[in-house]
């Protein structure tokens, strides 16, 4: 049940509501409160459109309808054919660190902040039914090898916030900033101000906050520096290699990146956390901005 | 994983998913494009109205479907082929019915040119999987000498991620041309009145066919390249039936007025031209679009080379510059120069091309200064603006210039010609 929230702040309307289950914020440097309000539908309608088409959380969705196939032929849809193109070209350009199929590591891996770290037999075990490599993905027509799964979390939530964001532009010129629990992108410069203020909380620090002024273009930050397990002073990040099954080592904390589109961003955070302590020499080649704790 | 630049990349991959997602929401929704364009030439030569509309509707799976008509309406007057004389001159019309005078001095204008084209087409493009696609089209015009019916397809391939686009085209086009009153036999002379104008028929047809290969290459997220080369060849009825070719006499460099052996005949000393009845040409097309922050460069290159001797070259350059709100300005740039066709002749000279009986040595000869070399420069600017989220209003002003090189005596030149070009544009979704 969406519940749409519009409040009028100094020059600017505010918009929130809870998709994917995170807040969701929409900011409209718009004069009237209908247009505003139009807005707002738009974007929640788009974003939880977007949540129970791609989330593997739900029975009465074409995900559910992949993963259960159980090794049968699929032929999907045409957004979802697009969603799947973009991670076969990521696949390739991560050389396989960036996998949809390795959501499956999740039935080994639960980061929970104890020392539960899974046995090596039991992550082999899951590591069968994980690889982009085994999947037949042809003409819109995916098939699974029974028991494997493929999950698009990695790349919906980005989606939905660019989605939103061009949504958001067909209805006014003026700056929108779309913000889905912190991975956001904006429509444009603003009129007085030229830009948004976006906090940053700086991990470790509960109340640290760095402010960042953002003109244009979008932020997405991967990470969360409650997830991950502890045993025998080793750290264990929730950053998955899928080719070993194995926590990443060194990965940093969160990795934060501005870029173009909210996607973008979201797949240099995301391919950054994966190079573990290589991370931020892998992002000073990508030439963007980014944060990393 | 080597660490490596890929945010090159990754932008284009980005670029595909949300530049196709974008367009979903439109659906069932016809997209119509109309215009209206004015041209006018200089020195009350042609002038054409037309009007157009396009429609457009995205069906499922990235189907689509476009209807187009346009309406082409043409008054004034158009140069007969014939050169300026010091003399008065008399022609009779190709139809045999009417006849004109030029005085002295002026380029022989075929005096009443009024017609009206139509023409209505259909597009289908129809993808067949998730990387090809055929394109459909089929078009037929009609005017009141002229009928044309035209059939293509064309074949897409995207490759590499889509940033690499190849297409394979086929098209045929076959016109019937039936003048009022028949056709005039070619390198004949023009007679007075219909008395007894030699025809070879009431109607003749041609057929063309042209086989296109290309390619479109995405460089990076801002910049795209286009390259297209066309092989097309034609068979049958070239000629302008309405052009004519002045004959003179050697002596005095006027039109001939001592006709032929036997005189007392109807003839005049024109004689309608001739062209080969078969045309092969190769057509070389390379472009290339760069985004900037937010302009927009647009550059093309276009040779084309026919086996009548025609070569041509063009230029074109456009550069559109964004303004506030979606407002934009785009001034354009066309350079055009060609060769002459290996028949194009200013005149045909008594007793060197033409024998004492009216009889043409020469096998092919036209003044059409379609075929003559010249070159032209084109000025324009075009302004667009948003009416709405989903309109678009632009107008289009462009001037013409087009100098003919041509070799001829002093008081005979084919005069340059200026045109303009007045085009308003409005794009909506309905």
């Amino acid at each position: 049940m969406k519940e749409l929230q519009l409040n009028k702040e100094e020059n600017y309307w505010h918009g929130s509501f809870t998709a994917m289950a995170s807040p969701c914020e929409v900011l409209m440097e718009v004069d009237n409160e209908a247009l505003a309000r139009k807005i707002l539908n738009a974007v929640s309608d788009e974003a939880l459109r977007i949540e129970h088409k791609f989330s593997r959380y739900r029975e009465d969705n074409e995900i559910h309808v992949i993963n259960n196939a159980a090794g049968k032929t699929i032929q999907v849809d045409k957004e979802m054919a697009r969603l799947i193109d973009f991670s076969d070209e990521l696949y390739r350009l991560s050389e396989g660190l960036f996998d949809i199929t390795s959501g499956v590591l999740r039935k080994v891996w639960k980061f929970d902040g104890s020392d539960n770290v899974p046995e090596p037999s039991a992550v082999n075990a899951v590591l069968e039914n994980v690889g982009w490599h085994k999947v037949k993905w042809t003409n819109r027509q995916l098939t699974l090898q029974p028991g494997m799964e493929i999950d698009l979390g990695g790349v919906g939530k980005e989606y939905a916030v660019d989605r939103s964001a061009q949504i958001a532009k067909e209805f006014t010129d003026e700056s929108v900033l779309v913000n889905f629990g912190g991975d956001l992108a904006t429509t444009g410069e603003r009129r007085e101000h030229g830009h948004w203020s976006v906090g940053r909380l700086v991990t470790g620090k509960e109340n640290a906050v760095t402010l960042f002024q953002m003109r244009r273009g979008a932020i997405a930050t991967s990470g969360d520096a409650h997830r991950f397990l502890l045993k025998e002073g080793v750290r264990y990040s929730h950053v998955l290699n899928p080719k070993t099954g194995w926590s990443v080592p060194d990965a940093p904390h969160t990795v934060s990146v501005v870029a173009p589109t909210c996607i973008e961003a979201g797949m240099l955070s995301t391919m950054a956390m994966l190079q573990g302590d290589k991370a931020e020499e892998f992002l000073k080649l990508q030439e963007v901005e980014f944060w990393i704790d | 994983m080597q660490l490596e630049k890929i945010s090159g990349k990754l932008s284009i991959a980005t670029c595909t998913l949300l530049q196709v997602s974008a367009s979903v929401s439109h659906a069932e929704e016809w997209d119509i494009d109309t215009s209206f364009l004015y041209y006018s030439e200089s020195d009350g030569r042609i002038s054409a109205f037309e009007p157009a509309i396009r429609a457009t509707i995205d069906l499922e799976d990235d189907e689509s479907i476009s209807f187009m008509a346009v309406v082409d309406a043409l008054t004034g007057s158009t140069p007969n082929g014939a050169h300026k004389s010091t003399v008065a001159q008399t022609f009779t019309n190709p139809s045999g019915k009417d006849s004109y005078t030029v005085q002295a001095g002026d380029l022989p204008l075929s005096d009443t040119f009024r017609d009206v084209r139509v023409a209505l087409s259909a597009e289908w493009d129809k993808p067949i999987d998730r990387l090809s696609s055929v394109l459909m089209a089929a078009t037929i015009s009609s005017e009141i000498d002229y009928t044309s019916i035209g059939l293509s397809g064309t074949y897409k391939y995207d490759m590499n991620n889509k940033n690499t686009t190849l297409e394979a085209g086929l098209a045929g086009t076959f016109d019937t041309i039936n003048p009022i009153g028949g056709i005039p036999l070619g390198l004949n002379p023009m007679r007075v009145g219909n008395s007894d104008q030699q025809r070879e028929g009431v109607d003749d047809t041609r057929t063309s066919y042209d086989l296109m290969v290309g390619v479109t290459q995405i460089i990076d997220r801002k910049t795209l390249v286009q390259f297209n080369y066309t092989h097309g060849s034609s068979s049958g009825y070239h000629n302008d039936y309405n052009n004519v070719l002045t004959v003179i006499d050697p002596l005095t460099n006027q039109p001939l007025t001592n006709l032929w052996a036997a005189p007392g005949t109807n003839d005049l000393p024109y004689l309608f031209e001739k062209r080969p009845d078969s045309r092969s040409k190769d057509i070389f097309f390379v472009r290339g679009v760069r985004h900037l922050t937010e302009d927009v460069i647009n550059t093309s290159y276009r040779l084309f080379s026919d086996d009548w001797g025609v070569t041509s070259h063009t230029l074109d350059f456009k550069y559109r510059y964004e303004l506030k709100g979606r407002h934009y300005l785009q001034p354009h740039l066309r350079y055009y120069t060609q060769t002459a066709a290996d028949f194009y002749r200013h005149n045909l000279v008594q007793g060197v091309d033409v024998d004492v009986n009216g009889v043409a040595g020469t096998e092919f000869a036209s003044h059409d200064y379609r075929l003559a070399e010249f070159d032209a420069t084109t000025v324009g600017l075009k302004y667009g603006l948003p009416i709405g989220k989903s309109s678009e209003f632009s107008v289009r002003g462009e001037f013409m210039s087009q100098s003919i090189s041509e070799a001829t005596p002093a008081g005979e030149e084919t005069p340059d010609l200026n045109a303009v070009i007045l085009q308003m544009n409005y794009s909506f979704l309905w």
